[in-house]
């Protein structure tokens, strides 16, 4: 993908460019944006620590007495603030043409489940960039990074746990308790980044804590072309121009028409999903294991 | 392999049977020895949490979710047969 020494490229609209300067100037372009792309990484580093040391203080302060839940959605303000920063900054460079303040924001009342695809590293900072009140999964290890591990205690999101075998269980748990708060849950069900193109089989956790706490689904629909900051693909790695990213909520699914079964709305959504994403039927067998 | 099984690994399995809601599984059909989890029954980390918060409640044995020894405790019915009964008996015989 990197660096391709015969001009042409199919997606290079043709422009009058002198035959020297086509070979060398888009590198330094593409060199250009590499350095844009690490300064958003540096960036969403620095970002976190200045709200853990500026802003986590005052909200101390401020919300130190209400409840639980309301004191968490004050601290998930900060995110979402940081979270838009950050998407617009990628799109003021031509990185990741995305602007959370276009989405549709409606939501159900009361609690929900946010259930998505996962195709790049900004998915989440797009969702909560949109909705703002949220909490998501996070693993152990994060809930003790320094100032990153700060914010997400006081946002109280989920710990995901470090791999041990009631670690589903202890997510769901603690989903069903905030759902039922009226506070809303993100989970990708398919447990980490979507294959490049692709879609991984969905596990059954967040469509147990919708059904438990028999509260709706809202489906969103996350689409990266051309694909960046995939699984398995180097973060400077990004593509030469600017990739569209769409976030397109679905209609929501209640577990009541799924019989409250978890297993069978979780196919149910996996389809529909496929079916979004233009993706063929998974092969039947293996598609009842969950992790 | 005794031929007569004990008596806790019966009631566990039905336990899980219970638990679980497993439709298409007997307590009989289980193999003390197979793995529960994974390839065994197909139970996942949400089965453990409700299997291990039944097992607390049936007889009076916490699992803590962070224990490290949960990954062999729940190797097989055997194992967490074995684990019950010495539990128990080191909490002196609770009623």
């Amino acid at each position: 993908m990197s660096n391709p020494s015969q001009p042409g490229q199919p997606a290079r609209p043709p422009g009058p460019q002198a035959p020297a300067a086509r070979r060398s100037f888009p590198d330094i372009v593409q060199w250009f944006r590499v350095g844009l792309a690490g300064l958003a990484f540096l960036g969403f580093s620095v970002g976190a620590a200045l709200i853990a040391v500026l802003a986590m203080p005052w909200w101390w302060l401020l919300h130190a007495r209400k409840p639980r839940f309301e004191r968490a959605a004050a601290c998930q303000w900060w995110i979402k603030a940081g979270c838009t920063l950050l998407h617009d900054y990628m799109r003021w460079c031509g990185l990741i043409n995305f602007n959370p303040r276009l989405v549709d924001r409606t939501v159900p009342a009361g609690g929900f489940v946010i259930v998505a695809n996962h195709p790049t590293l900004v998915d989440v900072c797009a969702v909560a960039g949109i909705y703002g009140k949220l909490t998501c999964v996070a693993k152990t290890a994060l809930f003790k990074s320094p100032f990153i591990g700060i914010i997400i205690r006081a946002c109280d999101y989920l710990d995901g746990g470090a791999g041990d075998p009631f670690s589903g269980g202890l997510v769901v748990r603690q989903g069903v308790e905030r759902v039922t708060s009226g506070m809303p849950v993100l989970i990708f069900p398919e447990g980490t980044r979507s294959p490049e193109g692709g879609l991984r089989a969905f596990k059954r956790g967040a469509f147990e804590i919708a059904c438990r706490a028999n509260v709706p689904v809202l489906p969103v629909l996350i689409r990266c072309n051309p694909p960046a900051l995939g699984k398995g693909r180097p973060w400077y790695d990004i593509p030469r121009h600017a990739s569209r990213f769409e976030v397109t909520p679905l209609a929501l699914l209640d577990p009541v028409d799924f019989g409250r079964d978890p297993v069978t709305m979780s196919g149910a959504c996996e389809d529909l999903f496929r079916r979004r994403l233009g993706l063929a039927p998974p092969i039947a067998a293996g598609s009842r294991a969950n992790a | 392999m005794g031929e007569r099984e004990p008596e806790i690994e019966s009631e566990l399995k039905k336990l899980i049977v219970d638990v679980l809601a497993l439709e298409d599984v007997k307590p009989e059909d289980i193999d003390s020895e197979a793995p529960i989890f994974g390839a065994g029954l197909g139970l996942d980390s949400i089965d453990a949490l409700e299997l291990a918060l039944a097992i607390g409640k049936r007889y009076g044995v916490k699992i803590k979710s962070d224990d490290e020894r949960n990954r062999e405790i729940f190797a097989s019915v055997r194992n967490l047969a074995t684990f019950i009964t010495r539990e128990r008996a080191s909490q002196g015989a609770a009623p």
